[in-house]
């Protein structure tokens, strides 16, 4: 190793390694926080009320559920809609979702009425105990 | 391909005049045998430096609000992996700067560096030791605790002494009459924004003159002026900047920033509790503003007493005490500030300044005298194996004033102590009032006829009495609210007994056995929607049928809970004849053993609370499970299993993830000396690169010489 190199190195070497050093305990203070708990159920009604034709719309693990009926079967729709993720609203007087962004709209049973949105509202899991909707908890699903 | 990179770096036009500047800075010339006290100026401006990039970390978490900074600052502290070290760094960073800005301004009145042609240097660099204060200052209010609130609120205060303006004054910098929400706001603001942008102008003029003026030289200000700069520096010997000093100013920045680890870990700042307006005992300011904290103690009429000019001065123009002592304050800062113009003299070598170097020894002595008496004020001291008790003005009093009073028979320490056992001896169980504080004897209306002195005596030990419960809420009467028609011919009899259960005859009687769970699902709706017909089936030969009052007594109707279980409970644990049993001792069992979980979730994390983690959310599932447990009691009276488990499993469900939690953090290993331990080996490690290199130069560098070793090192040997 020439003088030149070792003193460039003395140099070069704190600085990389304070760079480097300062770099990665920024990246770690930067990773998300630990996510909140989630719930892994949440009662919503009984399902004799949605069965005529209430439309309810809840908040479950940070997302935006509308629970109803479609042709006389409880139903739960994830409120995100499939174009660009705005949340649709339900439009009583159309019987649709519609989404606000993009007028997007969504029948009943969440399945395309009319584009650009492609694909359905996706369902969400949801069981019925004693007469009342559950929604049940569905890590993959995100955040709407 | 490096070289290449290098290469047209070197030529490109935006580079080369960067590359010109850094290297005419580089080759500028030092006196030689530079004091290690020269790097202190780069070591602040490193500080700075931290200060800004663990200042831009806390930012992206903190919130400026007074609800929710000191519970952001929890989260930095325990949540944001490495947020307690950004944040401990941030702290003990500005400890550190201002340390070494002292250690600045020393050397500066050491060398005489503040003397001509170097005046504005010196102004620039009082200024900006200020603007730290001021930085110091205003991010101390920033985590909402007792310590930065108060410490504020002393800070306004001696604003507020300001005579006709510090009304003004204070109401503009806390947006209020006293600090508030407005305020961290207001300090926030000034702390990120508008300080960083002051303190970026004032420190590039800071070094702007410092290039333009040069280091000073080893001579009197008349011979700098009459050889030049250059002509002085030559004069005791001189070498370039570069490498040797900054060599040197690496080496103290590693340093540095090993210490600045350590303290973090070692030696973390409390968070302490979060802001209220009780001023906690024995506050202080930061060790820097310690002597001013003192100062200020000594105006006061006693001051006035020896010094009667100034209770006349103050007296005559209307001046407070206060602001007598924040005016004395900055006058000396004042004076101290226009120090190139007062001392004018031409030496620079402090032996020959003795009556400068008298003052300024008085001026230094007397702040850290007064620092070391903010210190101790208010505090018992052990010193030589004698206790003293210093005043708040710092006066010492020798004795036994620190020491706990020896118990002896007959001194009036034993006389006065009393025992927890004896003073719960004393006390009765349960206050028994005369009359009501509607003005009624005991039990109503009802008391005034009927005599059931027995009953009165049961039901003033019940949990109805506790509540207010009279005879009319359960049997009727004339308590009840009466309706807006009473069954005709009314009588006094009728409106006295509305709504008392009466027989055939009219007569007022007590509820059958069958019906009392009715009478009390009057009120107790939610235990009658479960009630369980189980209860009141003809039971096996030898016990008693079972209603309410089975287990909850008649009058003195105990209260919900595991005492009605253990001590009045009508079911035999372990007896197969009885079908109520099982399902009433698989209840009891499940919710007291919900109970002793919710206890332990709750030791634990009261353990946890006292290391600081935030814990509001742990307490507010906690408390979310008792409630659920309190409501959930009620279930017992269903007898039925599988009702009770899926209560079970629903408060377990909220409690089981807080027990998890909480024992997860109070287990995390605490191994933050690692940390220390790696800093320290890779800084010593830079360091001893450092040293070798710096061994290498020769005692005396000419700037040809630092070419040889530096630029034109290639042919060189190995080293």
């Amino acid at each position: 190793m020439t003088r030149r190199v070792f003193g460039h190195l003395a140099l070069l070497l704190p600085l990389i390694v304070y760079a480097a050093g300062f770099l990665c305990g920024a990246l770690r203070f930067l990773s998300p926080l630990p996510a909140g708990r989630r719930k892994s159920r949440l009662e919503v009604g009984p399902v004799s009320e949605f069965e005529t034709g209430k439309v309810e719309r809840v908040v479950f693990n940070g997302r935006s559920i509308f629970v109803l009926a479609a042709e006389g079967k409880p139903l739960a729709l994830d409120a995100k809609c499939t174009h660009l993720a705005c949340n649709v609203n339900w439009d009583p007087e159309l019987d649709r979702f519609v989404c606000p962004c993009h007028n997007g709209q969504f029948q009943r049973d969440g399945e395309v009425f009319r584009e650009p949105p492609m694909h359905p509202l996706r369902r969400q899991k949801f069981v019925i105990e004693e007469g009342r909707v559950i929604l049940l908890d569905d890590p993959e699903a995100g955040v709407s | 391909m490096l070289r290449r990179i290098s290469s047209w770096m070197n030529k490109h036009p935006a580079v080369s005049p960067v590359r010109d500047f850094v290297r005419m800075q580089a080759s500028k010339c030092v006196p030689q045998r530079l004091s290690w006290l020269y790097t202190a100026g780069t070591l602040a401006a490193f500080f700075f430096a931290i200060q800004f990039f663990s200042g831009l970390l806390l930012l992206m978490v903190y919130v400026p609000d007074e609800r929710l900074a000191f519970s952001s600052i929890q989260v930095i502290e325990h949540q944001v992996q490495l947020g307690w070290l950004v944040r401990q760094m941030h702290a003990w960073g500005a400890t550190f700067i201002v340390l070494v800005l002292l250690l600045h301004m020393l050397k500066v009145l050491w060398y005489g560096s503040y003397k001509r042609p170097r005046e504005f240097t010196w102004l620039v660099g009082f200024i900006l030791l200020n603007l730290t204060l001021a930085f110091c200052l205003s991010g101390y209010l920033l985590p909402w605790n007792q310590l930065g609130f108060w410490a504020t609120r002393v800070a306004v205060g001696a604003i507020d002494s300001i005579p006709l303006l510090g009304e003004y004054l204070t109401t503009w910098i806390c947006g209020g009459a006293d600090v508030s929400g407005a305020t961290i706001g207001r300090f926030f603001a000034l702390h990120v924004m508008v300080l960083p942008l002051i303190l970026v102008v004032v420190l590039a003029a800071h070094l702007a003159l410092v290039i333009q003026l040069g280091i000073t030289p080893k001579t009197s200000v008349k011979e700098e002026n009459e050889l030049g700069h250059q002509g002085a520096l030559d004069l005791h010997g001189s070498e370039p900047f570069f490498p040797r000093q900054v060599y040197r100013e690496v080496l103290v920045l590693n340093v540095g920033f090993a210490l600045l680890v350590t303290f973090s870990v070692f030696f973390p700042w409390e968070l302490g509790e979060p802001a209220t307006l009780q001023t906690p005992e024995g506050i202080k300011p930061e060790w820097y503003f310690l002597p001013f904290y003192q100062f200020l103690k000594y105006f006061d009429d006693n001051l006035y007493t020896y010094l009667p000019f100034l209770g006349s001065l103050a007296k005559n123009f209307g001046l407070s005490s206060e602001f007598l002592g924040v005016l004395c304050i900055n006058f000396v800062g004042f004076l101290v500030f226009l120090l190139p113009f007062l001392d004018r003299g031409g030496e620079r070598r402090m032996a020959k300044r003795p009556f400068f170097a008298v003052l300024a020894c008085l001026l230094i002595g007397v702040t850290l005298l007064l620092g070391c008496l903010g210190y101790v004020s208010g505090k018992t001291v052990t010193f030589a194996g004698r206790t003293y008790q210093f005043s708040s003005k710092g006066y010492p009093v020798l004795g036994d004033c620190g020491r706990e009073p020896e118990a002896g028979p007959g001194t009036g320490a034993q006389k006065e102590v009393v025992t927890q056992e004896d003073a719960s001896a004393s006390a009765p169980d349960v206050v028994v009032p005369s009359f009501r504080e509607d003005g009624l004897v005991p039990g109503g209306t009802c008391g005034g006829c009927h005599d059931h002195e027995e009953q009165l005596e049961e039901w003033q030990y019940s949990v109805h009495f506790q509540n207010e419960i009279q005879c009319g809420d359960c049997h009727g009467g004339i308590d009840t609210t009466p309706p807006d028609r009473l069954p005709e011919p009314v009588t006094t009899a009728t409106y006295a007994h509305f709504g008392v259960k009466q027989n055939r005859r009219g007569q007022s009687v007590a509820p059958s056995k069958k019906d009392v769970p009715e009478f009390c699902g009057k009120c107790h709706q939610n235990v009658l929607s479960v009630f369980s017909p189980l209860h009141l089936k003809e039971p096996p030969e030898g016990q008693r049928t079972s209603n309410c009052v089975s287990c909850h007594s008649n009058h003195a109707v105990a209260a919900a809970g595991s005492d009605t279980y253990e001590s009045r409970g009508a079911y035999t644990k372990g007896d197969e004849d009885d079908p109520r049993a099982a399902p009433f001792w698989f209840a009891h069992d499940t919710f007291e053993s919900l109970a002793d979980a919710i206890n332990r979730a709750e030791t634990s994390l009261g353990e946890l609370e006292k290391t600081g983690y935030p814990t509001a959310t742990l307490h507010e599932e906690l408390e979310q499970s008792r409630d659920m447990l309190a409501l959930s009691r009620y279930l017992v009276h269903s007898l039925d299993t599988e009702r009770i488990s899926r209560a079970d499993k629903e408060i377990r469900e909220i409690l089981e993830p807080v027990v998890v939690d909480t024992q997860a953090q109070l287990k995390s290993p605490d191994d933050r000396w690692k940390l220390v331990v790696g800093v320290w080996v890779v800084v010593l490690l830079l360091s001893l690169l450092i040293v070798l290199k710096l061994r290498s130069f020769p005692a005396a560098l000419s700037l040809r010489g630092v070419e040889d070793a530096g630029a034109d090192a290639s042919g060189g040997g190995p080293e």
